[in-house]
């Protein structure tokens, strides 16, 4: 219990955290039918954005700002050049989101610099929320869990409870249809567009502050998005949820074990020199490399993911 | 005295898919409160036709409703100047409730445009279709075939349309059901909706419509009465009769 208690809300903070990132770029592919390689740039953008609108205005109006700013990016995006690349086909439009990946670094990176920016949550959050089984859990992370599940909710009541998020969801299953009725399908697909880039410009201005805002901070999450996307099935909210904790989770739980493979896998140990030498790996050593070996067995045993519908 | 003014007019459209042509210089007419029929065998061009009046497919030459060029506009732009749309395959949402169909079906504010046309509400379409009042929390993908006729229906009703396209209505259903939709549609044009019917069954066609087109080879090869057609034995041999 010693550890399982902080490595599992750990996992929840950070699993959600993944899963805002994993739900915007599932909504945009299950819509327009194209992966959005640059959505983990918008949430990069995102950090940014309020680490240089906390400095002016503080971390809260940041907090609202930066994503605002990011979902009107993504509008714009979407309405002058994706949707012209539309009608081209797939291969423009995935060259497009992978060039505007490059762009967005090298923006960062000129506007920036080419280090980490000093991008923290303010005071009221560097506490501890409680303490249990000999362990504080730090505020911030609650705070990670609170925004999350706020900003997930609200999603949620939009697509699930209002008349727009029913134009959404039937757009999803034939827009053509739904074009037919009258409706501005290409309004819905910006909407949704802004919709899934303001929930990674949210992701950004809170894990900017709670993880690390620099450069590189777009990379490396943004491979982990993918592998998730790809474990859950493309195009599966269900799905994209449950990989995000299962990534999330096992991520942490590696890192707060501290066991060595031999350990775990004692009757291999001395059958080889090279075998010794992975066995003598930590666990949290392994933590990082852990979401591809889940992409590479999912890929190998289920090629549609846990939920999805079309193979990968 | 005035001459009235076609609620839909075709000049010479042609259409199709990518390079591949399918109409040819095609003009018709539907007047204000008509039904008219359009009739032919497969692969004529029939459904194309009234993709291209609902503004699905790529078409040239002009679409006038009510004397206003559409044949530039995008499918929901026709659809908001009052021109409804029941395709040939249904086309429900399977996963959403046969009330929320029915609620997609109802463009609100500025989706619905500024012309009104025929009055129609929920309840309307429960009073017309009662099995659909009964199902209306299930999924429509749950439905029969018929039913899923009937939803489709009244979707495109909710849309208070001026003109409804309405394309294979009877394909694939019972007798029973083709019978129903038959008198759906009799209601609907005595109650004064303009329809334009693409039928496969000939004798329900031709006992609904005013008048009558034939279309063949993506042409129109034949105008006229039901009546005329009735008894043009050559015109229905050469196109209509398998």
């Amino acid at each position: 219990m010693d550890f399982i208690f902080p490595a599992a809300l750990n996992a929840i903070s950070y699993g959600l955290l993944l899963f805002m990132l994993a739900a915007g770029l599932t909504l945009v592919f299950s819509l327009m039918g194209v992966m959005n390689f640059a959505h983990a740039s918008l949430y990069m953008l995102g950090a940014y954005f309020a680490y240089s609108i906390a400095r002016q205005a503080g971390f809260w109006v940041g907090l609202v700002a930066a994503p605002l700013l990011v979902a009107g990016l993504g509008m714009l995006i979407e309405r002058h050049v994706l949707r012209h690349l539309h009608a081209r086909g797939h291969i423009p439009e995935l060259l497009f989101t992978f060039g505007l990946v490059l762009v967005i670094e090298e923006i960062v990176k000129l506007v920036w610099g080419l280090g980490a920016v000093d991008y923290r949550v303010p005071p009221e959050l560097r506490g501890t929320l409680f303490e249990a089984f000999g362990t504080r859990f730090p505020m911030h992370k609650g705070f990670v869990i609170l925004v999350a599940l706020a900003s997930l909710g609200a999603i949620w009541w939009l697509i699930a409870r209002t008349r727009t998020g029913l134009v959404v969801r039937a757009a999803l299953a034939n827009p053509a249809m739904v074009e037919s009725l009258g409706h501005d399908v290409g309004r819905i697909f910006t909407l949704v567009f802004g919709l899934g880039a303001g929930l990674a410009g949210i992701a950004g201005a809170v894990g900017g502050a709670v993880l690390v805002t620099e450069p590189a901070m777009a990379a490396h999450l943004g491979t982990i998005i993918f592998v998730i996307v790809v474990v859950g099935g493309l195009g599966s909210i269900k799905g994209a949820f449950i990989a995000s904790l299962l990534i999330g989770g096992l991520e942490s739980v590696l890192i707060a074990i501290d066991v060595r493979l031999s350990d775990l896998l004692m009757p291999l140990k001395g059958l080889s020199s090279g075998l010794d030498a992975v066995l003598a790996l930590k666990a949290s050593q392994l933590a990082p490399i852990l979401p591809y070996l889940l992409m590479v067995a999912v890929l190998v045993f289920r090629p549609r993911g846990l939920f999805g519908e079309r193979e990968v | 005295m005035a001459e009235t003014v076609p609620l839909l007019a075709l000049d010479r459209v042609s259409a199709g898919y990518g390079p591949t042509r399918v109409l040819f210089d095609v003009s018709l007419e539907v007047n204000p409160g008509e039904t008219v029929t359009l009739v032919g065998r497969n692969g004529a061009g029939r459904s194309t036709l009234v993709k291209a009046i609902a503004g699905r497919v790529a078409r040239q030459g002009s679409i006038r409703l009510s004397g206003e060029e559409i044949g530039g506009l995008r499918a929901f732009e026709v659809a908001r100047r009052g021109v409804a749309y029941v395709p040939e395959n249904r086309e429900i949402f399977a996963d959403l409730t046969v009330e929320e169909n029915l609620v997609l079906g109802a463009p609100v504010g500025k989706e619905r445009g500024a012309m009104e046309g025929f009055a129609w509400s929920i309840a309307q379409s429960y009073a017309l279709f009662p099995r659909l009042g009964e199902r209306a929390k299930a999924p429509a993908g749950v439905l029969s075939g018929g039913e899923q006729q009937m939803l489709a229906f009244a979707r495109a009703l909710m849309g208070c349309p001026r003109l409804l396209l309405v394309d294979e209505p009877t394909e694939g259903l019972s007798p029973l059901m083709v019978q129903l939709i038959a008198e759906t549609l009799v209601t609907l044009r005595d109650a004064g909706l303009s329809i334009l019917l693409v039928e496969q069954k000939l004798d329900i066609a031709l006992d609904i419509a005013a008048r009558a087109y034939v279309l063949g080879h993506g042409s129109i090869v034949f105008a006229g009465s039901p009546s005329e057609l009735r008894s043009c034995e050559s015109i229905r041999r050469a196109w209509i009769e398998v």
